[in-house]
């Protein structure tokens, strides 16, 4: 169903908010799509409907356009996170082939990513809202308890899908990440945005992970601010890097929620 | 006629001739590089949004779909190398299982399976390594079968690698390991890192190719039981100590001392009565980390050892026991006075005396250079003293 809503203020919050209420009280995911956008016309709505049915036989949406805030809203019923993340990259194809799409994409489902309370909706509408004008990316909202002790993580690998994957995740967890491809990209960062901690590969070109371990250790006032993260996998290394002032020691491959379970206890032993 | 000028010139040409056609060549490939190379940033640009969705979603119960936009093949390829990268890069079964799910969706199972049964011989390689990758079972017979014709080049651990990971029991890996045994080129190191990559019981593998005939089976038990440290572990090495095979006589000791939880004085007395010196020294070595007092007499025997590297292991392992230990390295030294050997192990003695007296700031390491001091003045009554630290 698609409805073009003339919005007066705080209008697309309390639609939002009546809607997901209705679904969760079916005991069932509800999924929500934002983006902020040109102006859309009831014909556009029905074209993305139709676009996006094409591809999504089976899901039943409701769409909405709020011209106050110039914001795009969809509303999946029965979509968990995976499935609506998958229907925001449909409606992300169809904005940016017409021209419409102005910024980031936000996408959550609840009560997977928190509970659809008015202070939630409204902080999700405001991010689509502030998203006009940035890189036309997917922005995956969760809402996460404040974290101990760490709260921004520096990531240092040369290989790009593991960087990528564990910033994901850790941005998922709500921790500020920042990623460097080797020791000395490292170290700039370091030194202008002082993380609460470094996760880093030994092997790395410029400045190896020997040398930034003991940088950071020496620079830092706090110990125990390096997780090791390598492929390499001897006993030398382990201990090498422990004696350089690493705080843990993970090999590759690994699994991300062990790592992810290592940075909240490091947090909370802070 | 020809003159050696002319000959030299006509070198020349060919030789400018050569370095003409492998810089086009070094620049083609090179020119292929950076094609590929921006092909690729372009797929990362394209499908961005879907791969940071395949990324995002790995812990989901849900199946992970194809992507939303058409693909070309060469997008696909680039797709099969990012997945390949991520299965390897995360222990986590399910979310292999669920990557491998989407190479099946994606029909990257299918394709490969046809070039491993019908494509060139680089191909037929190329097909193993990505389904090894992909971790699919069904291969297996076509890879064995592959890999039992296969000659001795590099190529032949590529497709090993692939059965190991693809292997669906413990007779998989083992048709495997037999397959390889025909070419009896001593990689069993390399053939325990290969058989790691399968998902069987490991532990059980290795411990019953200890107990087979064949040497480089037994080979492969003692290197791959090296991770594990259990009882079980120690008394199955210790039953090859005696074994025909000097190397299998170091490997099953190395691993007996790494893995047994106390080292019994018979089997202690056995070891550093071993024909083998490599057996002995490895014994001191393992004595020496373990500090216990209990064994001064049997370090201080084997200081008449006829190996040298057995009595200077004995000497240090001696010293590392603090004053006990030291005080049996004098006496031992004392017992060869006026001999080669004698003047040698005074020579350690004092060397370890000058080394521990350039570390002060370490208690640990002032106590030991006191009681060696001490001891060594007592016993073998030097009158210069060589340093004091206070």
């Amino acid at each position: 169903m698609a409805v073009f809503i003339r919005d007066r203020h705080g209008e697309l919050t309390r639609q939002l908010l009546q809607m997901t209420h209705v679904i969760r009280d079916r005991h069932q995911p509800c999924g929500v799509i934002l983006a902020p956008s040109a102006n859309i016309n009831q014909q556009t709505l029905d074209q993305l409907e139709s676009f996006v049915s094409q591809s999504e036989t089976e899901l039943a949406a409701k769409y909405l356009f709020d011209d106050h805030n110039m914001v795009f809203a969809m509303i999946l019923e029965e979509r968990k996170f995976a499935a609506t993340h998958y229907t925001s990259l449909i409606v992300k194809d169809f904005l940016e082939n017409h021209g419409l799409l102005q910024g980031q994409l936000v996408v959550a489902s609840f009560p997977e990513c928190g509970e659809p309370t008015e202070s939630t909706v409204s902080q999700l509408i405001e991010l689509a809202a502030k998203a006009r004008g940035e890189e036309k990316e997917i922005r995956l909202f969760i809402e996460q308890p404040a974290h101990q002790g760490i709260s921004s993580i520096l990531i240092v690998d040369t290989d790009e899908v593991v960087r990528e994957f564990v910033r994901l995740h850790l941005e998922l967890e709500g921790y500020t990440v920042y990623e460097a491809k080797d020791g000395a990209e490292a170290l700039a960062i370091y030194s202008e945005a002082v993380p609460d901690l470094v996760i880093t590969e030994l092997n790395l070109p410029i400045v190896d992970g020997y040398q930034l371990i003991n940088k950071i250790t020496k620079a830092s006032a706090n110990k125990g601010k390096v997780i090791v993260l390598t492929g390499k996998q001897l006993a030398d290394h382990l201990n090498r890097s422990f004696e350089l002032g690493a705080i843990d020691f993970v090999t590759k491959p690994f699994s991300i929620s062990e790592l992810q379970w290592r940075i909240k206890k490091l947090g909370e032993w802070r | 006629m020809i003159t050696s000028t002319n000959i030299a010139i006509n070198i020349l040409y060919v030789l400018v001739a050569c370095n003409a056609i492998f810089m086009v060549v070094v620049y083609a490939m090179k020119l292929k590089e950076v094609k590929t190379r921006r092909a690729f940033d372009q797929f990362q640009i394209k499908f961005k949004d879907y791969l940071t969705y395949i990324q995002a979603h790995l812990h989901s119960e849900e199946r992970l779909r194809l992507p939303n936009i058409p693909m070309s093949q060469v997008e696909r390829g680039f797709l099969q190398d990012w997945l390949n990268d991520m299965i390897e890069s995360f222990t986590d079964t399910k979310q292999r299982q669920k990557l491998t799910l989407l190479c099946e969706d994606l029909g990257l199972i299918e394709y490969h399976m046809q070039r491993l049964g019908s494509g060139s011989y680089r191909a037929k390689v190329d097909a193993a390594y990505h389904l090894g990758c992909m971790r699919v079972g069904e291969a297996v017979p076509l890879l064995l079968k592959m890999l039992r014709q296969h000659k001795h080049d590099s190529s032949l651990f590529v497709i090993a690698r692939a059965v190991a990971k693809c292997a669906r029991d413990e007779h998989d890996v083992k048709q495997m390991v037999r397959s390889l045994l025909k070419h009896e080129k001593g990689f069993h190191d390399l053939l325990v890192d290969i058989i790691q990559e399968s998902d069987i019981d490991q532990f059980a593998l290795f411990t019953e190719f200890v107990q087979e005939e064949h040497p480089t089976l037994i080979m492969i038990g003692l290197t791959g039981l090296k991770e594990y440290s259990s009882p079980g572990v120690a008394s199955a090495a210790y039953r090859l100590i005696d074994h025909e095979r000097e190397e299998i006589q170091v490997r099953a000791v190395e691993l007996y001392l790494n893995s047994s939880p106390f080292f019994p004085k018979n089997v202690v007395h056995k070891l550093l009565h071993h024909a083998n010196g490599e057996i002995r020294l490895l014994t001191i070595q393992a004595l020496s980390t373990l500090r216990n007092e209990s064994f001064v007499n049997a370090l201080k025997d084997s200081l008449q050892d006829e190996d040298k590297r057995v009595v200077h292991a004995s000497a240090i392992a001696l010293i590392n026991l603090g004053q006990t230990g030291i005080s049996a390295l004098c006496t031992g030294a004392l017992a060869y006075r006026g001999q080669e050997k004698g003047e040698w192990l005074q020579g350690i003695i004092e060397e370890e005396i000058k080394h521990l007296s350039t570390e002060p700031h370490d208690l640990d390491k002032l106590t030991r250079y006191n009681a060696l001091l001490y001891a060594y003045e007592k016993t073998l009554g030097k009158k210069n003293r060589i340093y004091r630290v206070v």
